[in-house]
């Protein structure tokens, strides 16, 4: 028997059973859609993670430490004491603290001057006393140098192509009305006061221009870095410096950023990151942090996947059974199949077909579920989950193709059994059979 | 030409041994009509089954058309089955379910038929048993009559060699059945196929050609041409030996020309 004629013939033997088949294809589809939902969360988390990588780093730098343990991740596992050296820094403090080497300025110089390195941009970040505006209401506040290859959006006004002018600031949009200003608009060129604060309690006030007020993101996404006033290089560094003088800090960093010679191949940071580990440091590309998150995330995929395959295991032989069933009650017909001279290996394949179909109609049927609640569901998760334009749920094509073989693969094993009993069934008993 | 040469079948171990077939032998020509009678027990349907390479002989040898069948393979077997036998069942054996069209296509699809010519084939086969106006019926629709008729149709739709027919006419009433029987000889006689029909009905094994009578398993007598002189003489057989030819010829305008050729 020809296969297609086969699949028909498989096929329609199905119709004739529509309740029995359905059933168990429902079955079926409970994993398939368990699946479906799973790879597509899946999936919208990596999504979500380039996104936020992507966004808040420039694709093109490393982020580069003396410490290899900070990339690790086992920084503290070991409270054996270790030899002093000036490098290591104390960090947390307490009982819970624990020592990493920092970077210090004499490290910073030897990494500027690798060949594969472009600029080195020391994260000048701290918190402000506090800050104030027209209205003389004092808000807390943070700041951080303008990285120029990260993203802005302005609500108003604009900053030069170079970055931040020294005495410019950029501003939240969050703070526009808190210190006073009527609109966005109106604050560009006001003066904000920005005190800041020395370990010994000595104070002082600066003064920036706004330049411009960046927008409120739309995502959780882009938010990491956007409601830090943004100073340029020189007045960060020099605000970092004026907090933290007199502290282990005031010298030293625990990473800094390296922009990359050449652009973002991966190539291309592969080869500087080897040069700065060839120095003596430890360097992680944003593509190694984007992987660090994606490995959580398939592990916890892979905790969902397993559940999903235990409800396969139970339409597995849900399949088998059902398929026992179609074979007992088409004793006759497989006796009068086979004294028409079919053979043992088209019967059987007949049976096969038909567990194949249940296969290929239960994952439609748990994948279109899947689908649809997806597309119903995805505007009102990504406001919940303040997505903005993100989608939680995303739907792979390949996956759910591969999931769909992957589901007609386990029915047609499950058919397997029953297709042997087939295959050897007497054509005489089958055809005494009233 | 069918050969049974002391086929032998036994059932069971020692002590409750069955002996369903002993020392079966006879000749039925090519093109021949025969019966298979005998009561029910005296192993007429065993002997079928075994002619129809279904079931092997416990000992004894069966040729069709110059072929040992204990000699063939499974496979081989199952060649020979789709290609060469057409079978008629006394209780149809037909799918309810599926139409009239998908019941006579099966044989084709099994020997791998292609579409076309499937459909082309099918409706002649119809047509010879006078459903051609059911290709889209449900078999399940069907009366008992034509549901014989429908299980004719699906034997010859190969044009097959040999039509073995198992009671074709048990579970119909006397006029549908005797319109079944004259369907049958016709179709001896148009596509030249040797027909065998296993029967208790000494009336319609009467109008065979040749009667081979079983009892208890054993060949009590071979009547109407003898396994000799049937083959010589079959030029002239169906012209002498044909019961009710006005009948028979009745069907003969309805089968499709390229039938009639055959003859």
């Amino acid at each position: 028997m020809r296969f297609f004629d086969v699949v028909r013939r498989s096929g329609r033997n199905l119709r004739q059973a529509k309740v029995r088949t359905l059933l168990t294809a429902i079955a079926l589809a409970v994993g398939g859609f368990t699946l479906t939902l799973t790879l597509a969360a899946s999936q919208g988390a990596r999504d979500y993670a380039h996104r936020l990588v992507a966004t808040n780093f420039d694709p093109s730098s490393l982020i580069v430490s003396k410490d290899k343990s900070l990339f690790s991740g086992g920084a503290a596992a070991d409270n054996k004491p270790q030899p002093y050296s000036d490098s290591l820094v104390s960090v947390g403090g307490g009982a819970g603290g624990f020592y990493l080497k920092a970077l210090s300025d004499k490290d910073i110089a030897k990494i500027k001057t690798l060949p594969g390195v472009d600029s080195v941009l020391v994260y000048y970040s701290g918190q402000a006393q506090y800050v104030s505006g027209p209205n003389g209401q004092k808000y807390t506040a943070s700041f951080e140098a303008y990285d120029p290859h990260v993203t802005h959006q302005y609500e108003a006004g604009s900053v030069a192509p170079g970055g931040v002018l020294d005495g410019q600031v950029l501003l939240p949009q969050d703070y526009v009305s808190d210190l006073g200003f009527k609109s966005p608009q109106a604050a560009i060129g006001q003066t904000i006061d920005v005190a800041l604060r020395q370990i010994t309690g000595v104070a002082v006030t600066r003064h920036f221009t706004v330049a411009a007020v960046e927008s409120t993101p739309s995502t959780l996404a882009d938010s990491a870095s956007s409601e830090q006033l943004l100073f340029s290089e020189a007045d960060a560094q020099s605000a970092y410096e004026y907090i933290n003088a007199g502290t282990v800090w005031a010298d030293k960093h625990l990473t800094v950023s390296v922009h990359v010679h050449g652009g973002s191949s991966e190539q291309q940071l592969h080869r500087v990151k080897q040069e700065i580990e060839h120095a003596g440091y430890a360097a992680e590309s944003v593509q190694d942090t984007e992987q660090f998150i994606n490995q959580i995330i398939n592990v916890l995929q892979i905790i969902i996947l397993v559940f999903g395959a235990i409800t396969l295991i139970a339409s597995f032989f849900g399949v088998v059974n059902t398929q026992y069933i179609s074979v007992l009650e088409r004793t006759r017909e497989i006796g009068l199949m086979k004294a028409l001279g079919m053979s043992r290996g088209t019967v059987s394949r007949l049976f096969i077909v038909e567990a194949t179909w249940i296969g290929f109609l239960g994952a439609v049927i748990g994948c279109a579920a899947a689908i649809a609640l997806g597309v119903a569901l995805n505007p009102w998760i990504s406001q919940k989950l303040d997505f903005g334009s993100d989608r939680l749920l995303v739907f792979e094509p390949v996956q759910i193709a591969a999931l769909v073989v992957f589901l007609m693969l386990i029915t047609t094993l499950a058919g397997l059994l029953p297709a042997r009993k087939a295959a050897r069934l007497d054509p005489i008993e089958a055809l005494r059979t009233e | 030409m069918i050969a049974a040469k002391n086929v032998s079948k036994v059932y069971g171990k020692k002590q409750s041994q069955l002996r369903a077939l002993d020392d079966v032998s006879f000749v039925i020509p090519t093109g021949a009509t025969a019966a298979i009678i005998g009561k029910s027990g005296s192993g007429k349907s065993t002997l079928m089954h075994i002619l129809g390479g279904l079931d092997h002989p416990s000992s004894g040898q069966v040729v069709i058309g110059g072929k040992e069948l204990a000699g063939l393979k499974r496979r081989e077997l199952d060649t020979f089955r789709a290609r060469e036998l057409g079978f008629v069942f006394q209780s149809f054996f037909v799918e309810g379910n599926q139409t009239c069209y998908q019941n006579v296509a099966l044989p084709l699809e099994i020997n791998r038929m292609a579409r076309g010519r499937r459909k082309l084939l099918v409706q002649e086969a119809l047509e010879a048993v006078e459903l051609g106006d059911k290709l889209r019926e449900k078999a399940r629709n069907l009366s008992g009559g034509q549901k014989q008729r429908l299980a004719i149709a699906r034997a010859i739709v190969l044009r097959p060699k040999l039509i073995m027919a198992d009671e074709p006419t048990g579970n119909l009433d006397s006029a549908t059945g005797e319109k079944i029987v004259e369907l049958l000889f016709g179709l001896n006689r148009s596509i030249g196929a040797t027909l065998v029909i296993v029967t208790h009905d000494r009336e319609l094994a009467a109008r065979c050609q040749l009667q081979i009578e079983l009892k208890d398993g054993k060949v009590v007598r071979v009547s109407g041409k003898s396994a000799k002189s049937a083959g010589a003489e079959q030029a002239g057989a169906s012209r002498s030996n044909t019961p009710a030819p006005s009948k028979s010829n009745a069907l003969r305008p309805k089968l499709p020309k390229r039938w009639r050729k055959v003859q």
